[in-house]
């Protein structure tokens, strides 16, 4: 059992020993810890965590193959930031671009207002934007102003960067520019307009253009698209030197299926959560890790702090962003989240 | 080698029997010297007093000992003045347990407060003051009463008090020291001596001055060695006063007589939660002081990832269990096609609901009878409270209605989820916790398997879980009879599971160390939370299904089976 202290003193109280290297940034792995993981064959993981190298291919490889889910949740544990959670956060999804058109800047703002009123004050929230139009631009930006000198905590989304492109590609080869200068160009103008982000992204490839346009990067993985686990595995570990390079804010497991109808179910919840766990062990690079009820059902949000889940998403604040996102309604989400309980040290 | 050790009184001289037994290694020593030695780990087996079986606790108590009826005849208070008016008592040096005796005698009934001081000498009335008076103990029937004018036989007293037996002495051995084997042996060993103690008496009658006759009349008519539930009713009583009046040192229960050292002779500190995590990777056994630190401990999922070590050696599976009311499995019996079909069915077992219907016992025997001849899977009928009622309500016997039952073709009895096997049973449930066992232990005799249930019942204290968890792996000890391990949900709450769930499940699991089959009910809990049990600790889950939805609960086993093979199989442990 060793004769390490179990108990030191931190910030004048007593506590134990690994809360403290914890607190410190430090990975370690009690001896409990060890022994369980050689048991589960994996303790060259618990090795690399521990000295903070970056898993190999191989090593994320024979997380999803061979770990199990009490090895996955201590591992999870063990490398967890403390402190840092996001609650679910409020979004609304309007059609700002058929309201102005139909009932003009003062109208528009007006039903804007009174929605965004609705959600109480002082509270952050998203506004999404369902129609965007990207060649339409210019209406929007002194009615995002407008609103954002109202509401100062409301921040505005875009469709993600494949509905952009989507938007773009018709067009783009009538013009002389390279698609991607003209997309960098729209993303530019984007964010001057006032839109504070771009709704996650599938594609590791647009991460520089996101992220060089000044925007947040989300990254989300859709597991389904990855026929077996070499190839989820080679796709983290590229992410994760990936948000090295490119300030990736967070992450969001996910399936693609459900883009077309599959509903979140126990099997894909169960999937989702196995992946998170990996995923938050994996890609340290990356502050958060989100369990969003886009993919999960609201029981898989709920159990998702166990399995490495820090960021909870957003909830539909109106039945436009229920359907627009597919999202659970912010009230029930809530709910479930404050019955949730968190690992404590 | 089993190192045994008895005392060198006359009335436990029948005990020597042990020496003869092979791997046994006996000697003799005063009671108090014994219960140090078995502490300290020296012994494996010994004759201690009740007050070091309470105080220092966590011994196995091998139902032997020495108890006195109605009075003693051997154990006194004598002094100059009435026992209320004392100021001083001598007691002599190794009087442990009529030092408690008395002490409890002062509390309950004389309510005085001498001072209780060890002497080396035994003193005659004149050698002590007038509000003063000695313990004495005698090897035979007294007779010579040092001149003390007031005697008072402590065993007497205690029956006039309570109306039940006084234990003294209590053969304790170390947890987990022995192999049920060992323990049956030295159980049989000393029932044979206990048996023959009588002749024993009469062979040493010399060493009084009585007769042969009186001599045995003295032993078998005073004294009780082997405890019958009129004894351990009495050692209850006792050591609940004990506790009452805070005569022992703090104890983890104020009622069960029994609790858990460690298994080290290294001293009594408690062990850090890591420690203990670690001891059982190594594979030693959960002491229940080691699992109160568990409770107390928040980091739940090293302790879901230690319990999920000892359950990933046994392969998961699904079982499919047909409930039945009686008029159902009538109509069935009768329904040629519809046996056909369920014997194809590779369903675990149909459960046969004793609880509507108030029929008698042979009743549910000729149905059973019936039932095992046509349909091919196991039956399950009653649960062990529902069992108990029925024998008491019948006046039948229970290794008789055991006997039968298991004649008739049946498997196994229900699980009790709502009842604890704790004192909380007999005020609530009306069921002791002694016919409880006693019923577990018959069935278990005649191959009928149970179940152990971590109780759902949030509103149970952890001491009362810890003893009822305590019980049930004791007696799965000697009789490996209970098959299945449920992790009953909280009442009350959404069907999910939580950490608070995960970690007394997880503690309990690693409790209950001689059960290999850690099991829920899908019933309890919604298909995410099962999943996440099937591919943490728990290896089975029961699918409970009525007739109508036979083909719904057959999609729901092919999906979990699936899920087995997909999800969990693959990982398992490498070491």
């Amino acid at each position: 059992m060793g004769k390490l202290a179990k108990v030191g003193i931190f910030k004048g109280q007593k506590a134990p020993v690994r809360n403290i290297l914890k607190e410190s940034g430090i990975t370690w792995f009690d001896g409990v810890s060890r022994v369980a993981l050689k048991k589960f064959g994996l303790d060259s993981i618990a090795q690399a965590l521990a000295t903070g190298t970056t898993l190999t291919v191989p090593q994320i490889k024979l997380l999803i193959d061979r770990a199990s889910l009490p090895a996955l949740m201590m591992l999870v544990e063990t490398v967890r930031k403390e402190d840092i959670k996001n609650l679910p956060r409020p979004i609304i999804s309007i059609p700002a671009i058929t309201w102005l058109n139909d009932l003009g800047f003062a109208g528009a703002l007006k039903n804007a207002s009174t929605l965004f009123e609705s959600i109480g004050p002082n509270k952050e929230f998203q506004v999404y934007i369902e129609d965007l139009d990207i060649f339409d631009l210019n209406k929007l930006e002194s009615f995002l102003a407008a609103l954002k000198e109202i509401f100062p905590k409301s921040k505005f989304m875009t469709p993600s960067l494949g509905e952009i492109v989507k938007q773009l590609t018709p067009v783009a080869a009538k013009s002389a520019k390279g698609f991607e200068e003209q997309l960098k160009d729209f993303l530019s103008l984007i964010k001057k307009v006032g839109f504070d982000r771009i709704l996650g992204s599938n594609d590791r490839l647009g991460l520089e253009i996101i992220g060089g346009a000044g925007f947040p990067i989300i990254v989300r993985t859709l597991i389904d698209r990855y026929e077996n686990s070499s190839l989820l595995a080679r796709e983290l570990y590229n992410l994760n030197k990936c948000a090295a390079d490119h300030n990736v804010i967070g992450w969001i497991p996910g399936y693609e299926s459900m883009m077309t109808g599959l509903r979140p179910n126990a099997s894909t919840d169960f999937r989702l959560l196995r992946t998170l766990a990996i995923g938050s062990v994996v890609l340290r690079n990356v502050p958060f890790y989100r369990a969003t009820s886009a993919y999960f059902t609201i029981e898989g949000v709920k159990l998702s702090f166990m399995f490495g889940a820090n960021d909870f998403g957003f909830g539909a604040f109106n039945t436009e962003a229920k359907h627009a996102l597919n999202l659970q309604s912010i009230d029930e989400l809530s709910r479930a989240i404050s019955d949730a309980e968190i690992f404590h040290d | 080698m089993i190192k045994v050790s008895g005392v060198p009184y006359f009335l436990c001289r029948h005990f020597r029997i042990l020496e003869d037994l092979p791997d046994v290694q006996y000697s003799e020593n005063i009671a108090i010297e014994n219960a140090r030695l078995l502490m300290e780990g020296s012994l494996d087996v010994a004759l201690i007093p009740v007050y070091e079986f309470a105080a220092d606790g966590g011994y196995i108590g091998l139902d032997f000992g020495v108890a006195s009826y109605e009075k003693s005849e051997i154990l006194y208070l004598c002094s100059n003045c009435p026992a209320e008016s004392l100021e001083k008592v001598y007691a002599y040096q190794d009087s442990s347990a009529s030092s408690l005796l008395f002490k409890i005698m002062v509390k309950q009934k004389w309510n005085n407060n001498p001072r209780l001081v060890k002497s080396r000498f035994k003193r005659k009335a004149e050698e002590v003051g007038p509000k003063e008076g000695i313990l004495a103990r005698y090897e035979g029937p007294a007779t010579d009463f040092e001149n003390f004018e007031y005697r008072y036989d402590l065993g007497k007293e205690w029956y006039n008090l309570t109306g039940k037996p006084h234990i003294y002495l209590i053969w304790a051995a170390r947890p987990g020291v022995l192999s049920s084997k060992e323990l049956r042996m030295l159980h049989d060993t000393m029932h044979k001596g206990v048996k023959a103690c009588g002749k024993i008496a009469r062979a040493n009658a010399e060493v009084f001055d009585c007769s042969p006759e009186e001599t045995e009349r003295f032993i078998e008519g005073n004294f009780c060695f082997k405890f019958d539930d009129q004894v351990l009713e009495g050692l209850t009583k006792q050591l609940q006063l004990t506790s009452e009046h805070n005569l022992t040192p703090e104890v983890d229960y104020n009622h069960a007589f029994i609790s858990l050292l460690e298994q080290e002779p290294c001293g009594l500190a408690k062990l850090h939660e890591e420690d203990v995590l670690h001891t059982l990777l190594h594979g030693k056994r959960l002491s229940i002081r080691d699992t109160h630190t568990l409770f107390e401990s928040n980091n739940i999922a090293q302790i879901a990832a230690v319990a999920s070590t000892r359950s990933a050696k046994v392969n998961p599976g699904v079982s499919l269990r047909l409930k039945l009311s009686t008029s159902e499995l009538e109509d069935i019996l009768i329904d040629k096609p519809l046996i056909k079909d369920l014997n194809s069915r590779a369903l675990d077992r149909i459960c046969i609901d004793s609880e509507s219907i108030a029929e008698e016992l042979d009743y549910y025997e000729d149905l059973i009878v019936r039932t095992s001849k046509i349909l091919t899977c196991k039956l399950e009928c009653f649960s062990t409270g529902s069992l108990i009622k029925k024998i008491r309500a019948e006046d039948k016997s229970v290794s008789k209605t055991a006997a039968r039952l298991a004649a008739c073709g049946l498997s196994s009895v229900g699980p009790d989820s709502e009842m604890p096997y704790t004192q909380i049973s007999s005020e609530r449930f009306g069921v002791s916790v002694d016919e409880v066992l006693r019923i577990h232990k018959w069935l278990h005799s005649y191959n009928i398997s149970t179940y152990c249930c971590v109780p759902g019942n949030e509103a149970l204290s952890l001491k009362e879980l810890v003893s009822h968890l305590y019980q049930l792996r004791y007696l799965q000890d000697f009789t490996r009879g209970s098959s299945w391990l449920v992790l009953e949900p909280f009442k009350n709450r959404n069907v999910s599971i939580d950490l608070k769930f995960i970690k007394r499940s997880a503690i309990a699991a690693l409790f209950m160390d001689n059960i290999t089959t850690t099991a829920i009910y899908l019933r309890d809990t919604s298909e995410l939370a099962s999943s996440i049990q099937l591919a943490s600790f728990v290896n089975e889950i029961f699918i409970d299904t009525s007739l109508n939805s036979l083909e719904s609960s057959n999609e729901i086993r092919d999906y979990f089976s699936s899920f087995i093979e997909q999800e969990v199989a693959p990982r398992v442990l490498t070491a």
